[in-house]
């Protein structure tokens, strides 16, 4: 139509041309000339060409599997949605809505999830679900595509390697299953395509899969990873390829999910509560019971012992001089040295640096980040006793001393505690040291200046509170995976690996599944991988010697011996968020609660922040927060329910009892 | 022109002679009109006027002059003792040949059907701002605009035309001389008409350009006589209209400890501190600063001057017009700097239209128009300017310290120092070049047959702009830690900062070409008029400096319109419009649509029967139109929807042992998606008719608008299919309906002409598609309800005592709800307030009612003017970071003065603007989105006001000045709104902007 009219625009301009030669203007002539070449000009280009401004070098989605290169691009992006669990405002901040941490800052999101704000309207969140869902995705399609990349000459792709990275996406796509699978509950199992971008309001009206069906999705995967022997045990090419999935880490990941799948929480014969919890079809979604419990636990342990016979050590660091385990350099530099023994996957992406920044206001930092005391309490005595058992432990007075212990670190020797420091913190088990920052202690990383400066944290102190709002509210502040090499104060904040997959997770997974087997048959298993961790943080061994501390005499005992030692191990690792929901007691009218139930809401306590150095050192509350049955899982977004008509909320989310 | 029309005469000694010699000038509103036909009563004796409006006649006494032109009321004087007359010919409503402005071309108003409105004078968008976009709300029916800044530079008004009906891009067609271009920069003496287009009848021709309503901008032409010049000048000084204000340092104390303690937590400020900073003993160490005081300053200033000249021969006519605008902020300047960071904008515009008659059938027309600007201001924008400002409460510290260090708080990046920013942080220095020009050539074709002539005109613009940024991140600072307990000294601790200025600069650019070809016909066959144009026009538009290759690729669009007109004796009309057009952004097959439209006139009275009622009524047309155009802006950064797009930056991944082999990540983006236009569908109803002897004109217009394949991301897709964004659609459908009315009506009681105008506008658009899923309630969900619809709870006032100890009485689960709270309605009835009970809360903070009326008065050589400008159906919620008292748990944040009127224990005032106030948020939901936060956004404004004497042309003859007028011009002086916390119009949030100014001017114009 357009070419039609321009015709005959043009055959205007030619009768317009003959007219003006009958009246022989000259000038009209010229004019006239110029117009019908513009007109011709225009009467040339096709319309489609014209506006056809495509992008000629636009990158493809099929251009992206037709190198290796561009494949490898694409399989970092899924190896993106790993998560930091150590940026305790954002990613990490499940460690900030347990107890175990405050985030200073009122205007996080966190602070308002701990004030009791979060309703299945306000949005997820952390966007996990979303996130994830990505991920999976993501993976998916790239299982389904790696075929796709030509092998030839000198690209380097070989059928091999083609199966090694599609082993890798569907390890990290279990992964992600398991991300949601912990915070959410049973997943939506989208399988082995993706869904198409146009699909139908019908066909993603799909349900949830019960917890059964998830773990046996997720474990599948992995044992289907671990039977095609695709994925190297060992990294061959470190310089170039650390970092990449091992069989080792399918290992591990498997034991962790096997764990938490027969913790309690998920037994509806000890959850009572969440008997209840059914589809639209009335499928309990919740669908372990204690029937094969048992044999769920020894899953767990064979699990776990399959990664302990892959030969990684715990890490230790010995004295120069004295040839020593140093259990404090043992413990604190595990997490700032890259890829050591204990190591079984790392997140080599880094995420530190805000760690970092969030050292003392007194070293130019943030001081956003306060452990608090609830976490400070659970550290043992130096005689490796909870601090109520152990009658040497004192909350009054202050030290007259250094302590006796100390660690050499920037070539510099520093003790446990100096002279004048509360009474509270001295004498504590090494791991204590390496990982909170505590009022008058020397903080491990040197200044703008460079000098190694003593935190203050009350009120005028030199990182306590003033008229900003950096300042931590518990007075306490993180020493655990903070660099000693790092000056924020000159912007020096060093990277390091942040560990997944570590070897003393993996021991004390161990002899948590053991002991629910049966404490009986597997006690001297249990104390052996028990003692190894204490042993190497310098803590009392369990034994029957008379240096050691007795053995937790049945169960139940042996029970809490593990879960605390946990608890002090994996601190501010990102895993007491999930533990404490995972391990279940009861209340005291005997209903069963979760230990995050018990332990996450109610009053939170730190040292006085608002008060001056002589009125501190007092336990004080500094939160009241919200926690409650609906809390266990994470609420699905509300819109994802409305779109999707099969989906259900979970429990109590949508205002029914608790 | 209603308005300001004057009437001059000077009476003169009589003289005694039969027959008396009369000269006089005849101009209307914009100047003398040449060419005006002055004649004897009854006689066939007269004359004309020359080029400058002069004329000479020998007339006998006591014989009447008939003073008629062509589109202007015919004017008798009666002719005793005068020997000089000065006329001002009225417009005449009427006028039967008068033509107006159309897409590609102009009608004769009588035959015109589609729905336009102009503006009635173009001396009414002369006001003393620097964007013309400020100058027309509420001077056209059926315009929706808006000023939410009014920051030097930066001030442009927001412009719909019959508001918002879509949810992509509902920005109007701009053309200026009929190419797309901006608006906003162009001086306003150059303009010669200012028209939109509202209706399909109006607008098909745009094509998938023309849904949103088209602006249609004309500039001046030379005009035929020896030159005239034309000179302007005002200086005026300009001050905020409203600015929050915040309460002082001894109130912030008060207030912080009552939210402590109403809550149960221990107060901060102890009584020694709040004494300390009311006596300012120590000034340094308990500061009470109010930092509005300290940033800004009491009066702006701004200038303007405009010079132009037009004039010409029978074969070349010129117009020249060169202008300057000048702009003085409100900030504060430190005098010891070395630089400047002052807020200042300076434009220089220019402006020729060269006509050049080549043959006797042949026009050359060249024109070349533009601007070049300069813009200083502080580094920090306008908006985080006054963020911090409400940032930093007034005991937090203070401004600087006794050596003249900044002082600040560590963690500054929340709170930092307002005056530090505004004075220390470097400038920002934009220069702006823009120029449009084209060239036009017309060919009369009355050889091929008559009334057929061939257009042609090419335009190519060019703009640029540079910003050369001179800053540092933070100046210097230093927080006070106390005083040395011996020598008493502050002991200042140095938190660091950079006060080295770094250099960056960013520019861009921009180029436009477009060409355009028609023919047009038009002819008279007795009683029948025909006319018809067929035009072919192309676009090419290009980003230069595009920070990626997609954005980089040239815009274009190219097309063809059509348009066949008919009337019957001025009394039957019938038009049809097409427009067959495309762009680049759509699949090849999905690119060009067809937009067809077609209208009905019939002047009612021009029929017989209607002799009867012209006593009444005098006039009476009614226009039906009715027809499509299209919308093809997606609105989103997103070009060619139609390739699916690659994310080669999607954060990848690092491996290897010492974490240095970092891949990039890839991901799909987008998917492909089959989209294509947008679909208006377009009806108007209008009706034109005269009352009062034609003093009273009246049009009205009554609308329907349909959006069809509105542009959305599909809304209704779980996150659980894991795409990064869901897939475009052409899945939104909206309806818009609405009215226009304006009326205009002048009378003249002797001396004394008073016109009155003003215009209404309604608009009110509903969703019947926008692909969101149900919720279960019916109050959830968005269909039916208006685009831009805003969701919150309802309240029901504040929780009294009782209230809280009726367990019966809903309230959020988890939250520690006490007395003094807002309580929000429970409207599914379960008990518990949450998600279920949020529901469409309050009108948009895009108005539905927008209106202007005018008043203006002539007496001798004086003459007034008022205009007011008002919004209705509007409201918004003030809400916001920072608006909450307290929101950080007193860690940064001022409170509003208005803070003591709020509900506590021994005041429990159930109607406190601030509810039982609290430290820090999550504790309860008072600040969550409701109605207890709506405010009524309506307000009038007596938006100008002016007030003119014309001097006698006798005292100023002789310095050769023909005309020239002093007068006061008011902008923005009064503004009637019921709320008070800011400026009105800065609508929703927290008042932190820019504030809108008032201005006072004194000016001047001259015509030579």
């Amino acid at each position: 139509m357009v070419r039609n009219i321009q015709t005959s625009v043009h055959i205007a301009w030619v009768l317009t041309f003959y007219s003006n030669c009958k009246i022989n203007n000259i000038i009209m002539k010229k004019i006239v000339k110029y117009i019908i070449v513009i007109v011709a000009m225009i009467s040339v280009t096709s319309c489609e060409d014209y506006l056809d401004t495509r992008p000629d070098n636009m990158l493809t989605v099929d251009e992206i599997f037709k190198t290796k290169r561009t494949t490898e691009f694409y399989l970092a992006n899924i190896y993106k949605y790993l998560r930091c669990e150590v940026n305790y405002g954002n990613s990490g901040a499940f460690t900030a809505m347990s107890d175990e941490l405050d985030v200073t800052y009122a205007d996080y999101w966190v602070s308002n999830f701990n004030m009791g704000a979060m309703t299945q309207a306000s949005g997820d969140y952390m966007n996990n679900w979303r996130t994830m869902y990505r991920g999976i995705r993501s993976a998916t399609y790239f299982m389904n595509n790696v075929d796709n990349v030509p092998i030839e000459d000198g690209n380097g792709m070989t059928e091999k390697l083609k199966k090694q990275y599609k082993s890798e996406a569907r390890f990290l796509r279990a992964m992600f299953y398991f991300y949601i699978f912990r915070q959410y509950g049973p997943v939506i199992i989208i399988g082995d395509n993706v869904i198409a971008p146009d699909a139908t309001i019908e066909e993603t009206a799909l349900s949830r899969a019960t917890v059964s069906e998830t773990v046996n999705f997720i474990v599948n995967d992995l044992n289907a990873i671990l039977q095609s022997r695709t994925l190297p045990e060992l990294i061959p090419d470190q310089t170039e390829e650390y970092g990449r999935i091992t069989e080792a880490a399918c290992r591990a990941l498997k034991a962790r999910v096997l764990l938490y799948a027969a913790s309690d929480f998920y037994n509806t014969d000890i959850n009572t509560p969440y008997k209840t919890f059914k589809d639209k079809t009335g499928k309990m979604l919740f669908d372990y019971t204690n029937e094969a419990k048992t044999e769920r636990w020894q899953r767990a342990v064979d699990a776990n012992l399959d990664v302990i016979n892959l030969g990684y050590t715990l890490y230790e660091e010995k004295d120069a001089i004295s040839g020593k385990i140093n259990p404090y350099l043992s413990f604190k530099n595990m997490f700032t040295t890259d890829w050591n023994s204990e190591m079984i996957f790392g997140r080599p992406a880094g995420g530190f640096w805000e760690i970092e920044m969030h050292s003392p206001r007194t070293v130019n930092a943030w001081s956003g980040w306060g452990p608090t005391q609830e976490l400070v309490d659970i550290f043992y005595t130096k005689n490796g006793l909870p601090i109520d058992k152990d009658p040497l432990y004192k909350e009054t007075g202050f030290s007259g001393a250094n302590s006796a212990e100390s660690y050499t670190s920037n070539n510099r020797t520093f003790n446990y505690t100096e002279t004048g420091t509360f009474n509270m913190y001295v004498d504590r088990e090494p791991r204590f040291y390496a990982t909170i920052s505590f009022d008058n202690s020397r903080w491990l990383a040197p200044a703008k200046d460079g000098t190694y400066i003593r935190t203050r944290y009350f009120n005028g102190g030199n990182s306590g509170a003033y008229s900003g709002r950096n300042y931590s509210k518990t007075g306490y502040g993180i020493r655990k995976h903070n660099n000693p090499n790092a000056n924020v104060g000159s912007n020096i904040t060093p990277e390091h690996v942040e560990m997944v997959f570590r070897l003393g997770e993996i021991y004390l997974n161990y002899v948590e599944a053991l002991n629910e087997v049966s404490y009986a048959n597997n006690l001297p298993e249990i104390l052996t991988y028990l003692n190894k961790i204490r042993s190497r943080a310098g803590v009392n061994v369990y034994g029957y010697g008379v240096e050691e501390l007795p053995v937790p005499a049945n169960q139940d005992d042996m029970r809490e011996a593990i879960y605390r030692e946990r608890r002090i191990e994996l601190a501010l690792e990102g895993h007491r968020y999930f533990d404490a929901i995972r391990w279940m007691t009861k209340d005291a009218s005997g209903k069963p609660v979760t230990h995050a139930e018990r332990d996450f809401g109610g009053l939170l306590h730190g040292m006085a922040v608002t008060e001056n150095e002589t009125n501190f050192f007092k336990r004080t509350g500094f939160e009241t927060r919200v926690w409650s049955k609906k809390y266990n899982l994470f609420p699905i977004y509300i819109n994802e329910i409305y779109t999707d008509q099969n989906l259900v909320q979970n429990p109590f989310w949508d205002g029914s009892e608790e | 022109m209603l308005c300001a029309f004057i009437c001059l005469t000077i009476p003169l000694i009589a003289q005694q002679a039969t027959s008396i010699k009369v000269s006089g000038v005849v101009s209307d509103e914009t100047g003398p009109l040449p060419g005006v036909s002055v004649s004897i009563k009854g006689t066939s004796q007269g004359s004309a006027t020359n080029v400058d409006g002069l004329f000479i006649l020998s007339v006998p006494k006591n014989s009447t002059l008939v003073i008629t032109c062509v589109g202007y009321i015919t004017q008798e004087i009666k002719i005793t003792n005068q020997s000089n007359i000065n006329v001002r010919l009225l417009e005449d409503a009427k006028k039967l040949d008068d033509v107006i402005v159309v897409g590609y071309g102009t009608q004769r108003k009588i035959s015109t059907i589609g729905a336009q409105s102009s503006v009635k004078s173009i001396t009414e968008l002369k006001q003393p701002v620097a964007n013309m976009t400020n100058s027309i709300a509420g001077r056209i029916a059926g315009v929706v605009a808006v000023q939410r800044s009014a920051e030097p530079g930066s001030d442009n008004s927001d412009i719909w035309i019959r508001g918002i009906s879509t949810f992509s891009n509902s920005t109007p067609l701009i053309l200026v001389d009929g190419v797309e271009r901006q608006f906003n920069n162009i001086d306003p003496e150059d303009i010669e008409s200012f028209s939109i287009l509202k209706d399909a009848s109006a607008t098909a021709v745009y094509g998938v350009k023309g849904a949103n309503g088209v602006v249609l901008i004309t500039t001046k032409q030379g005009v035929k006589g020896k030159p005239k010049i034309r000179m302007e000048y005002f200086k005026g000084f300009s001050q905020f209209t409203s600015v929050p204000t915040f309460a002082d340092g001894v109130t912030y104390m008060q207030m912080a400890n009552e939210a402590l303690t109403t809550r149960g937590l221990a107060p901060k400020y102890s009584e020694e501190a709040i004494r300390k900073t009311y006596t300012q003993e120590d000034p340094y160490l308990y500061p009470n600063v109010n930092w509005m005081d300290v940033v800004f300053k009491q009066f702006g200033q701004n200038q303007k001057m405009n010079m132009s000249v037009s004039g010409g021969s029978e074969f070349a006519q010129f117009y020249v017009s060169f202008g300057m605008y000048d702009e003085q902020g409100l900030y504060k300047t430190n005098d010891l700097e070395q630089y400047n960071s002052k807020i200042s904008y300076t434009r220089y515009n220019f402006a020729t239209n060269l006509k050049m008659q080549i043959t006797k059938s042949t026009e050359l027309t060249l024109g070349v128009k533009g601007y070049v600007s300069d813009k200083n201001a502080p580094s920090t924008s306008a908006s985080d300017l006054f963020q911090f400002v409400m940032r930093a409460y007034p005991v937090a510290y203070p401004v600087t310290y006794p050596n003249g260090e900044l002082a600040q708080v560590w963690g500054g990046g929340d709170m930092r120092n307002p005056y530090g920013l505004l004075t220390r942080r470097g400038y920002h220095a934009t220069t702006q070049f823009q120029t449009y020009s084209d060239i036009r050539l017309s060919q009369n074709l009355e050889f091929i047959t008559k009334g057929l002539s061939f257009k042609t005109l090419f335009s190519f613009d060019a703009y640029s702009q540079n910003i050369n940024k001179r800053e540092n991140g933070s100046p210097t600072n230093y927080l006070a830690s106390g005083r040395d307990p011996e020598t008493g000294e502050l002991i200042l601790i140095n938190q660091g900062g950079v006060d080295v200025l770094s250099y960056g600069v960013s520019t861009s650019a921009t180029r436009q070409y477009y060409l355009e070809t028609k023919l047009d016909y038009e002819r008279r066959f007795g009683e029948h008029r025909t006319g018809a144009l067929l035009l072919y026009n192309q676009t090419d538009y290009n980003n230069n400096t595009a920070g990626d290759l997609q954005s980089s690729l040239p815009y274009r669009s190219l097309g063809i319109a059509g348009r066949v007109t008919y009337s019957y004796a001025d009394k039957y009309m019938l038009e049809a419009n097409f427009g067959y057009n495309g762009a680049e952004n759509f699949a090849p097959g999905k690119r060009f649509g067809f937009f067809p439209s077609a209208g009905l006139g019939w002047a009612v009275s021009n029929e017989r029967f209607f002799k009867v009622v012209e006593p009444y009524i005098q006039f009476l047309k009614l226009r039906l139109s009715h027809g499509m155009a299209g919308n093809s802006k997606l609105n989103q950064s997103r070009r060619f929807a139609y390739l699916a797009t690659v994310n080669s930056n999607s954060g990848g991944y690092t491996y290897g042992n010492t974490r240095q082999r970092s891949l990039t990540g890839y991901e799909i983006d987008d998917y492909a998606a089959d989209v294509t236009w947008e679909t208006s569908t377009k009806t108007n109803l209008g009706i034109d008719f005269n009352l009062l002897n034609n003093k009273l004109a009246i049009q009205a217009d009554l609308f329907s608008d349909r959006r069809e394949n509105i542009f959305l991301n599909r809304n209704a897709v779980p996150d659980f299919v894991g795409i990064q964004k869901n897939l475009l659609g052409n899945l939104g459908t909206v309806d818009n309906w609405g009215y226009e009315i304006t009326a205009d009506w002048s009378h003249k009681i002797n001396e004394v002409t008073i016109g009155l105008r003003g215009n209404f506008t309604f608009n009110r658009s509903t969703i019947i598609e926008d692909d969101t899923p149900f919720k279960p309630f019916p109050w959830m969900n968005s269909r039916g309800l208006p685009v831009n619809y805003r969701m919150g709870y309802i309240s029901d006032g504040l929780f009294t005592q009782e209230q809280i100890d009726d367990p019966s009485i809903a309230r959020q689960d988890q939250m520690k709800i006490q007395a003094g709270d807002v309580r929000f309605r429970d409207l599914n009835l379960d008990g518990v307030i949450n998600e279920n009970d949020q529901t469409r809360i309050g009108y948009n903070p895009v108005p539905e009612i927008m209106y202007g009326f005018g008043l203006t008065a002539a007496w001798k050589g004086f003459n007034l003017g008022a205009f007011f400008q008002g919004a209705g159906n509007v409201e918004f919620l003030i809400n916001g970071t920072d608006f909450i008292p307290f929101e950080q748990s007193g860690a940064r944040g001022n409170v509003y003065s208005n803070i003591l009127d709020r509900w506590n224990e021994t005041n429990p005032n159930p109607n406190a603007i601030w509810p039982r106030l609290s430290y820090g948020t999550g504790i309860n939901q008072n600040y969550a989105k409701s109605t207890y936060w709506l405010r009524d956004g309506s307000y009038i404004r007596l938006k100008t006001f002016d007030f003119g004497y014309n001097i006698p042309n006798k005292w100023v003859k002789k310095v050769g000045i023909n005309n020239s007028r002093i007068y006061f011009l008011g902008y923005n002086l009064l503004t009637f709104s019921k709320f008070d916390m800011w400026d009105v119009e800065l609508g929703e949030g927290n008042g932190s902007k820019y504030p809108n100014i008032s201005t006072y001017s004194l000016g001047i114009n001259f015509l030579f």
